[in-house]
């Protein structure tokens, strides 16, 4: 049917693409691509970074407070610490204070096992101390 | 006769093979995948949106979609049907959204509405003046309802099947048929008096 009608319809050319028009689907994909796209990964690596810095700093600051301020290299005396380690070991979590002031204690999960943990239970002390012991022999 | 601009024309399909590397991630492949396909969403978009339409911001939502949702997409058909079917829902989409928008945002005087003039569109009457069909049919197709210039622009121009024309707007095979049979009607009445005075 080729009416005046589809003659008219063929007379209208195809739309011209801008120039440029790919660049900037591409552009507006990937120019800042890996920050939107990694951005979770980056972030868990973060947050492990964060849990690996806040356990090294627990360990070495428990270490450090557990000996009573000693060599680190001298041999702990579990029997004469105990009583020092048991009630250091709350100064310990009063630590958490500035380890937020290190942002490295975003996640409540990571807050809310500290706030359990300010109270231990003898089993608890006990434990700390036999890991401090390991700690000190080697 | 239309002017087939389906770049799916003599290709197995091509679309579709980039389709493949491009859900793997390949951004060379989706590069390739706009290169060959922004043509035929352009002229869509232009036909469907109008000449002063949002054009172009439509046309980069669709392929950012296209990549997005790369790893959903599987061959179940020409890759321009799939392309089409994103493009012109976006279209509708932007149509919604425009009709929502108060369509002169004037202030009142005195309780009276003052209404803007279009001032980018020419009369149909300077159109016809001018000789201009192409302009003629670009003001005609704007002036009818969207579905009814949907497949009529499907139909036409990337000379679609009543099937993919309803694959594409979710419309039965039977109503396809006659919202192109009234898109045809409506349009050539629209027409009428300037190509009459055209051919004067």
């Amino acid at each position: 049917m080729t009416d005046w009608l589809n003659k008219m319809l063929d007379s209208d050319a195809p739309a011209e693409v801008p120039e440029g028009f790919a660049e900037s689907v591409m552009g507006e994909l990937f120019a800042s691509p890996q920050i939107a796209t990694d951005q979770p990964s980056s972030m868990s690596f973060m947050k492990a970074s964060g849990f690996a810095a806040a356990a090294a700093l627990m360990l070495a600051v428990g270490i450090w407070i557990g000996q009573g301020s000693k060599p680190m290299s001298a041999p702990v005396d579990v029997q004469r610490d105990a009583e020092m380690a048991a009630v250091n070991i709350d100064s310990i979590y009063a630590n958490h204070e500035m380890l937020d002031l290190f942002d490295v204690l975003e996640d409540g999960e990571t807050a809310d096992a500290l706030q359990t943990s300010t109270s231990a239970t003898l089993q608890d002390v006990d434990f700390a101390l036999k890991l401090l012991t390991v700690e000190g022999e080697k | 006769m239309s002017n087939n601009s389906n770049p799916d024309g003599h290709d197995a399909d091509r679309g579709v093979e980039l389709m493949a590397d491009v859900a793997q991630g390949d951004q060379r492949a989706f590069r390739l995948l706009v290169e060959n396909y922004q043509a035929m969403v352009f002229a869509l978009l232009r036909r469907i949106l109008g000449p002063h339409g949002a054009i172009e911001d439509v046309a980069q939502e669709a392929f950012v979609r296209v990549w997005k949702n790369r790893e959903k997409y599987y061959a179940q058909g020409k890759f321009s049907t799939f392309l089409y079917r994103i493009t012109y829902n976006l279209a509708l989409n932007r149509i919604r959204d425009e009709k929502r928008k108060p369509l002169h945002a004037m202030p009142k005087l005195d309780g009276i509405e003052i209404v803007q003039q279009d001032l980018r569109s020419d009369t149909p009457e300077e159109i016809a003046s001018r000789g201009d069909w192409a302009g003629l049919i670009s003001w005609g197709l704007e002036r009818l309802p969207h579905n009814q210039r949907a497949v009529l622009v499907f139909q036409h121009y990337d000379g679609f099947s009543m099937e993919e024309i309803s694959s594409v707007t979710g419309l039965s095979s039977a109503a396809v048929k006659s919202m192109l049979h009234r898109a045809r009607t409506n349009l050539r009445e629209i027409l009428q008096p300037y190509k009459d005075s055209e051919n004067d």
